[in-house]
């Protein structure tokens, strides 16, 4: 069955940004807090995590899409 | 003055950590940590917090007067009040979880207005003096950065959040997992047992099913060279954050709400009113022979004798049980008549265990037998009949607990024992009210006993040797 809960657990991210953590943050806050916030923190944060998945998804057909280079001769 | 012995359990957070030195309590705060204490003390928030009761006091002392004792770089000392009796989220019954998630939320909340924040979101920061939850950890307050997140969300939720819900969702209380699992209950395992109709509201969609599938994430500095995203949690979705939060826990009530074998067992027990009213002269005269500072009360139900206790002449009393149904109805009670006394859950049989990092940093119940007085009524035959604890293993325990108590003992012929024998073999030839005064006798002294009703009930007063322990 389709639940959201199983759309959720469908989607593959890497997220690369740069977020303002606490000095002395002595506690990790894990990185599905950080992204719930983020989607919390309004119409910037969601274009944010939108944003990684669009990178993501182009950088699935743009690795696709690149030749491998050719071996070297001197190998 | 004593050698200050630093605190097991205090070690997590590097600014500072707790010391006992000649039965007080202090605290140290690092040079690393000094700016951050001195703006906080600055904002004029712990004052008001502390004014209200919601933050446990805090003096601070010369540093000098602990020669070699404290470790290097501290730059300030504070002295805190050292309270009756330290207490675990999982030895809280849900209302006392509840309570203590609305504190920690509150004063997130007022924080923020003075430009504080929390730097984690420990349960474990929050102590019970009666019902009333106070916050303890005076190093969680930091300077609050514009736009940064509330790093302590995930900690919030495995430690506040995810515990109630197990109770308020699933009908599952949240004490022996808790117990075992001492971080608290992760969202990915909450997840895979939240009914699916309960992931359609739009917090537990957020806070539990979305933080789990985007825990997976890999978090990771740019790889290709470009430059991270710029982003930040404005101020104000912060404090939605917590608004909405707050809202939403307040609503919650533990699911299973049918009734539990001992909720009404004040009112529906087997004995007449006459014989209650023995029973708490007893405790009455007791309680005011003695004025125990803390008086532990096992098997406290609904909290009924150790309101009768509180009232004549005991400062402060610690209920034990382990029917949640009673320990709620004991903590709306303590809460709504402001009583000195704290219902917690605890199985008799299977106390808490020292546990957490080198099994030192939570004490176990022994550990934290600091009680003047004992009072364990209607509990022995829970623990002889119905858990098959031998009758001297049993005495030489509740002799331990305190040098003064007293124990209930039912005899066989009460209806009570009667309901734990009436499915199984009586291999309890042993089980009279001679052999568990003779196994007290045997590390105690026995002060008096008196039988309270028809059916042979005998409370038995003891005092343990001075020499004891």
């Amino acid at each position: 069955m389709i639940t959201p809960d199983s759309l959720l657990q469908s989607l593959p991210v890497w997220l690369s940004a740069d977020l303002v953590t606490p000095a002395f943050a002595y506690l990790d806050p894990g990185t599905g807090s950080m992204i719930v916030q983020l989607l919390l923190g309004g119409i910037a944060g969601a274009l944010v995590v939108g944003k990684l998945y669009w990178q993501r998804f182009k950088g699935f057909f743009s690795r696709k899409g690149t030749a491998s280079p050719a071996p070297s001769q001197d190998d | 003055m004593n050698r200050p012995i630093p605190d097991p359990g205090s070690f997590r957070d590097p600014c500072g950590r707790i010391y006992h030195c000649g039965g007080k309590v202090y605290r140290t705060i690092t040079a690393q940590a000094r700016d951050d204490f001195e703006f906080v003390r600055g904002t004029g928030l712990i004052d008001r917090l502390v004014g209200d009761g919601r933050v446990i006091a805090g003096e601070l002392v010369s540093a000098d007067g602990f020669p070699n004792g404290l470790a290097e770089g501290v730059a300030h000392v504070v002295e805190h009040p050292r309270l009756p009796f330290i207490s675990y989220p999982y030895e809280w019954p849900f209302p006392a979880l509840k309570a203590a998630a609305l504190l920690h939320l509150d004063i997130q909340t007022e924080a923020l207005d003075a430009g504080v924040a929390l730097s984690d979101a420990s349960a474990y920061n929050i102590q019970f003096r009666g019902a009333q939850p106070a916050f303890i950890d005076l190093l969680s307050f930091r300077r609050y950065r514009d736009g940064e997140m509330w790093s302590g969300h995930r900690q919030f939720c495995e430690q506040f959040l995810n515990p109630l819900l197990l109770r308020a969702k699933c009908g599952v209380a949240h004490n022996a997992w808790y117990r075992g699992s001492q971080e608290g209950i992760s969202a990915s395992d909450l997840r895979r047992l939240l009914p699916w109709t309960s992931k359609l509201s739009r917090n537990i969609l957020l806070h539990v099913v979305a933080q789990s599938a985007f825990q997976k994430v890999s978090m990771t500095p740019s790889a290709n060279g470009k430059a991270p995203l710029q982003t930040r949690f404005p101020t104000a979705s912060y404090r939605g954050m917590l608004a909405k939060l707050r809202g939403w826990i307040a609503t919650l009530e533990p699911a299973d709400t049918g009734a539990t074998v001992w909720r009404d067992y004040a009112k529906s027990h087997s004995y007449a009113d006459d014989e209650i009213a023995a029973k708490q002269g007893f405790i009455a005269e007791f309680a005011q022979a003695l004025k125990p500072k803390l008086i532990w009360d096992l098997g406290c139900n609904t909290g009924d004798f150790s309101a009768v206790a509180l009232g004549n002449g005991a400062k402060y009393a610690v209920g034990f049980d382990m029917d949640q149904g009673a320990l709620e109805q004991a903590f709306a009670r303590a809460a709504s008549t402001d009583l000195s006394f704290t219902p917690l859950y605890l199985d008799g049989a299977n106390p808490s265990p020292s546990q957490g990092w080198n099994e030192r940093e939570r004490p176990g119940l022994a550990g934290r037998a600091t009680a003047d007085a004992v009072i364990a009524l209607a509990f022995v035959h829970h623990l002889a009949i119905g858990r098959n604890i031998p009758l001297p293993d049993l005495a030489a325990w509740l002799t331990g607990l305190a040098p003064h108590g007293v124990v209930e003992f039912v005899p066989k012929r009460d209806p009570m024992v009667q309901r734990l024998l009436a499915l199984r073999d009586d291999i309890f030839p042993d089980y009279t009210a001679e052999h568990f005064q003779h196994c007290l006798s045997q590390s105690a002294e026995i002060i008096e006993a008196r039988t309270v009703t028809q059916s042979g009930r005998t409370l038995i007063r003891f005092r343990r040797p001075v020499t004891g322990r």
